[in-house]
């Protein structure tokens, strides 16, 4: 992956984002307790010095001014953080461990270039709080603040390591996410940009959990599937319409041509443009019933849906086939519950009635028993059309609704093999399904609807 | 009859002006529905062929507006459009009939004469007549010279349709659509068998045939 692709790569800008915002939350976080924890420091330091100035001014009533001094001293003496000032009410030296300044009453802060008797010469931060007694005395009690100020910069310090180390650690786990996502999405790219070349066998590789983005590899491997399968039917429907549209068209032309070949008779003539007229109508016939498919499986539209009497729908058609049968030296025989209803294109359902009826007793020989069943259960429709003929042999079974397709043993019989395909697009379009079965013997096909 | 054919396609045009002058009738033709429309309401009509894609304004709307204006001429759809919400918006319209391009002239001419025969109201009519055969409709009941001829309720429909179009043709698709309500062609001949099981029960017994083929056209009942 580029510079330039990450910075246009969806995981990767979040996790930048996400980073940020972050960063801005522990910033906040660090803050508060920064803020906290140096005006804790601060107050504690301030009740220090008041508790030191409420001794100093308790000796100072209970044992006059030189014990108090005394103190101050002897404080003095000692090496420690607390430094104090005492003067007179005419600003002169009494006592302390602190050089002569200038100190006005109340909180301030002092910096002090070093203690008249520290040999390190350092300079010397102090907080302190100055009061004016009545006497005209003024004390000035101070705290060294270094530790307070190193406090801080400790606390500075610390919370900036783990600001930095909270940003480093999202960055790169939200970069390592990005990273994880982006093979995954690239998988789908190259799987997409292979079909793109024309390899439409191609499948996006299912690597990693069963998450959104397997369920869109999943769905877009569906979408595929059903793709590839449109091309193929189209692929073989095209060779198929060259082929089968291609036998006809060059038997009437050999027809007509044959019929040029010499002078014949008025009778003569009049019976090759017969015969020329019907070879186009057959011609004309097979494109439109491969209009109508394309129509169906187009979509036509659903508004023309109505409830339709399919009881009185097939009983029409079993009606109409069964002379036919008996003709053909068949019999077609119905088992029809009665007003059965169900939601659709009844002149669609008709046809496909028809079509089922009429390829039975084409492809079956004489003596065969055809029938047609429809029965309603609690929640479906059973459509079941059985005969005892020879039946279809299992690996033929779902090619025979593929447009075009003949059986090897049907190819002899008459036939564009757009029946079954009709039949297939009209179920479909009424969210029904169809099947192929053993009637052992024969062929047993199965429409079964939702109920209405 | 005279006859306005509204078509835009000129071959077509003159192919149905050609073959209808043949058959006897009167043909104006008009090229854009517009004047198809003009036409068909300030001069009188015995029957409208009507394309339904025309420039300027399309079939459907020309049968609605002259539907819509009281004219009653019978109007046929001539027209490739020919999926199954299409002949059904056709007859929405208005139109009598509905026939899909490509269509054979004899398929054509059996429709315009089914048309422009239609008695004006079907019921008035209870009894009726070919020669020596009469079926009543309110009895359901079929007599030849004398003779009861006893018909399966769909052989009964069948005849009642040859007998109501008498002496004209009446084509396997005709057929199909009224008697079956199958609007598509089959592949077995449905109509063949059954217009011969009819043959059998009203013609063979008697000494001579009213049922009638008609090569490369259909069928017509006629003494």
């Amino acid at each position: 992956m580029k510079l330039t692709d990450a910075a246009r790569s969806a995981p990767v800008r979040y996790a930048v984002v996400l980073a940020a915002l972050s960063a801005v939350a522990m910033g906040t976080l660090l803050l508060v307790i920064f803020w906290w924890t140096t005006s804790l420091l601060e107050r504690h330091m301030e009740e220090v010095i008041n508790q030191q100035l409420s001794i100093l001014k308790d000796d100072l009533a209970q044992d006059g001014l030189d014990s108090m001094l005394d103190l101050v001293r002897q404080h003095a003496k000692n090496q420690n953080r607390v430094h104090i000032l005492v003067l007179d009410s005419q600003q002169n030296f009494l006592a302390g461990d602190l050089p002569l300044i200038v100190a006005s009453e109340g909180w301030q802060d002092i910096i002090l270039p070093s203690l008249p008797d520290d040999t390190n010469h350092r300079p010397l931060h102090l907080r302190g709080l100055g009061t004016q007694l009545d006497d005209g005395l003024f004390i000035l009690v101070t705290q060294d603040t270094n530790d307070l100020h190193q406090a801080r910069r400790l606390l500075v310090l610390s919370f900036g390591i783990t600001l930095a180390v909270t940003i480093a650690l999202m960055l790169f786990g939200g970069l390592a996410i990005a990273v994880v996502l982006l093979r995954r999405v690239d998988d789908v790219n190259n799987t997409a940009r292979a079909i793109m070349d024309g390899d439409l066998s191609q499948r996006i590789q299912l690597v990693g959990p069963r998450d959104e983005l397997g369920g869109l590899a999943v769905n877009l491997n569906r979408m595929l599937s059903r793709i590839d399968e449109l091309m193929q039917n189209l692929r073989h429907v095209t060779s198929n319409i060259a082929h089968d549209l291609r036998s006809p068209l060059s038997r009437h032309r050999q027809r007509l041509e044959s019929a040029r070949m010499k002078p014949r008779s008025n009778d003569e003539y009049e019976a090759a443009i017969d015969t020329a007229i019907e070879d186009t109508d057959t011609i004309l016939k097979i494109f439109e019933a491969m209009l109508r498919i394309a129509q169906i499986e187009g979509g036509t539209p659903r508004e023309r849906f109505t409830t339709t009497n399919l009881s009185k729908i097939a009983e029409n058609v079993v009606d109409a086939f069964a002379a036919v049968a008996e003709d053909k030296g068949k019999s077609l025989k119905e088992n029809i519950q009665p007003n059965i209803l169900i939601r659709g294109d009844s002149e669609l359902i008709t046809q496909m009635l028809a079509n089922l009826v009429e390829n039975s007793l084409r492809h079956t020989p004489v003596g065969t028993n055809v029938e047609l069943r429809i029965h309603s259960s609690l929640n479906k429709i059973l459509i079941t059309l059985t005969d005892d003929g020879p039946g279809i042999p299992q690996e033929e079974r779902e090619k025979v609704f593929q447009h075009f397709y003949r059986g090897d043993t049907s190819r002899s019989t008459q036939g564009n093999g757009i029946g079954l395909s009709f039949v297939a697009a009209v179920v479909k379009l009424h969210d029904a399904s169809i099947s192929l079965e053993d009637n052992s013997p024969g062929l047993r096909v199965v429409i079964e609807s939702p109920c209405i | 009859m005279k006859i306005l054919v509204i078509e835009d396609d000129a071959e077509t045009a003159a192919f149905l002006a050609n073959g209808l002058n043949e058959h006897g009738h009167t043909v104006d033709l008009s090229a854009t529905g517009r004047d198809g429309l003009f036409l068909s309401t300030s001069e009188q009509y015995d029957m409208l062929i009507v394309d339904r894609m025309l420039p300027e304004l399309d079939g459907l709307s020309i049968v609605r507006t002259i539907r819509s204006s009281g004219v009653i001429t019978p109007v046929l759809f001539l027209t490739a459009l020919g999926g199954v919400d299409d002949r059904v918006a056709g007859l929405d319209s208005g139109a009598d009939d509905y026939l899909v391009k490509p269509f054979a002239f004899s398929e054509l001419v059996a429709r315009i004469n089914a048309l422009a025969r239609r008695p004006p109201i079907d019921s008035v009519e209870s009894v009726l007549r070919v020669g020596n055969m009469e079926m009543d409709l309110l009895k359901r009941t079929v007599t030849r010279g004398g003779l009861s001829i006893i018909l399966q309720p769909r052989e009964f429909r069948l005849l009642e349709y040859l007998m109501r179009h008498s002496g004209e043709i009446v084509t396997r698709t005709m057929l199909l659509e009224h008697v079956w309500d199958f609007h598509f062609d089959p592949r077995t001949n449905v109509v063949e068998t059954h217009v011969s099981r009819l043959r059998k029960k009203v013609d063979k017994p008697f000494d001579y045939s009213i049922i009638h083929t008609v090569r490369g056209a259909g069928y017509s009942i006629h003494e």
